[in-house]
């Protein structure tokens, strides 16, 4: 079942109302999935948003093995979840919290969105029956939370650029809370606040609100625009003029991309998992999300290394390396 | 969901409870409510205290007395509030909040009960 492009948050209406059961795969940038059980949304990704996998093994709440393990156990299943709470890594509130978090933090980039959309019937997150939230609940969320980041600073250039701390303090000492400090301490002036949270496993809106809240009291400003247009679509959140960029994912990460050092460049929104891995290779081509400027390539030469690929492809598109091409070749034949 | 539940029916069984959440104070959000009503929207309380909490404990860094909050009592006319940070290891960042009618509470007892809840919550 796919619906014309309208405002997302219509459709789901009336899907919620009919209590259906699936993903949602959300086709305009930057793409995203919503579940949904019964009419209600029980996990939400988006690659914009930290997951469950990047809040728990990127923050260090939890060791990448371990993850991967839970994940092995657990996806067929739809357990990973359970798994994590039986082998007692996580205690039933801290699950409930962490997917809370990913749902919501999602459902900020996708439920402001004009998409078409496609339902895949009878689908579930491999995550696990965990929460169940009203779509009405989660508007309203979405809502105060835009409002809360207009409320600390209304320049919404702090979410799409850039982490640049200023050089120079007007006053004599500066208080930070400990989110604040660590995204002070690993701006690196290319990285925005969406690369800063997936690459500290930190609440994806809980982070775009501490750097517009530094920037109201002068201490970070805006640096150049980030290079992916996960990062730069949001706001303006109406366009829909790329082809589908989401991934065929079952919404969970195996955390491969947890491996990934603090002061390494930024994760790029990728999904993690092996296997669909090299599908969102394809999507990566055949979308292009965001035309390139001259301006962005600095960034995305530092990006991981599919998204090297497919933006390099932007000034040379003649030039594919072979390993890329073997993963496109498996990822088709894996269809 | 069964714990958080849980230990949000266990809240709404004090003496005079009118409403309990467990929020978020990172972002703001209520993680779960029970007890909302017309007169008392949970999910406003939830992002409002948490300026408060943000605020004391921003108080606290400031004043280098190298110690945490147990709890906030907020004292209406009519209600206490009661704002009690999660202390366990992992549980960084959420407080559960009480608001109780002043005439049927015993806050002391209250007190007492909400440390309770918030001990079971991450065991």
């Amino acid at each position: 079942m796919s619906q014309p492009s309208r405002h997302l948050r219509d459709t789901l209406e009336t899907w919620c109302a009919m209590g259906v059961t699936g993903a949602i795969r959300v086709l305009a940038p930057p793409g995203g999935t919503l579940y949904v059980a019964d009419g209600w949304i029980t996990y939400a990704e988006c690659p914009s948003a930290c997951g469950v996998d990047r809040l728990l093994t990127a923050s260090g709440r939890l060791p990448v093995a371990s993850w991967r393990e839970a994940v092995a156990a657990g996806r067929a299943s739809h357990r990973v979840g359970e798994r994590l709470v039986q082998g007692g890594l996580l205690t039933p509130v801290e699950l409930e919290a962490t997917v809370l978090s990913a749902l919501h933090g999602a459902a900020l980039f996708l439920l402001c969105l004009d998409s078409a959309i496609r339902l895949d019937m009878g689908e579930t997150p491999a995550i696990g029956p965990v929460v169940r939230v009203d779509l009405r609940d989660a508007c309203a969320e979405v809502d105060r939370r835009r409002r809360a980041l207009d409320d600390a600073w209304p320049d919404s250039r702090m979410d799409t650029h850039a982490v640049v701390p200023v050089r120079s303090l007007s006053g004599h000492h500066v208080g930070l809370n400990a989110l604040q400090w660590e995204i002070v301490a690993h701006a690196d002036r290319r990285r925005t606040p969406i690369d800063l949270a997936r690459s500290l496993g930190r609440d994806t809106f809980a982070t775009l609100l501490e750097v517009r809240r530094m920037a109201r009291a002068g201490l970070v400003g805006p640096g150049r625009p980030g290079g992916r247009g996960a990062a730069g679509r949001w706001i303006g959140a109406g366009d829909h003029s790329s082809a589908d960029a989401t991934a065929p994912d079952d919404g969970i990460g195996t955390g491969e991309d947890a491996d990934e050092q603090a002061l390494e460049p930024p994760a790029h929104p990728a999904p993690a998992g092996a296997e669909p891995a090299p599908l969102a290779v394809v999507a990566g081509v055949d979308a292009g999300p965001v035309p390139l400027s001259a301006d962005d390539r600095p960034l995305a030469r530092r990006t991981a290394s599919p998204v090297r690929w497919s933006d390099g492809a932007g000034p040379s598109p003649d030039v594919c390396p072979v390993s890329v091409l073997l993963r496109i070749r498996d990822g088709l034949a894996a269809l | 969901m069964a714990d958080m539940d849980t230990a949000l029916k266990e809240a709404m069984q004090i003496d005079g409870a009118v409403g309990a959440a467990v929020v978020d104070y990172t972002s703001g959000m209520a993680l779960g409510t029970l007890g909302s009503s017309k007169s008392l929207d949970l999910t406003v309380a939830a992002a409002g205290n948490t300026e408060v909490v943000r605020a004391k404990m921003r108080t606290l860094e400031m004043l280098k007395l190298n110690d945490t909050i147990e709890d906030i009592l907020i004292t209406l006319h009519k209600q206490y509030h009661l704002i009690r940070p999660l202390s366990g290891r992992n549980s960084q960042g959420l407080f559960l909040y009480l608001a109780l009618d002043k005439g049927r509470a015993n806050l002391a007892m209250a007190r007492h009960q909400l440390r309770r809840i918030e001990e079971d919550l991450h065991v």
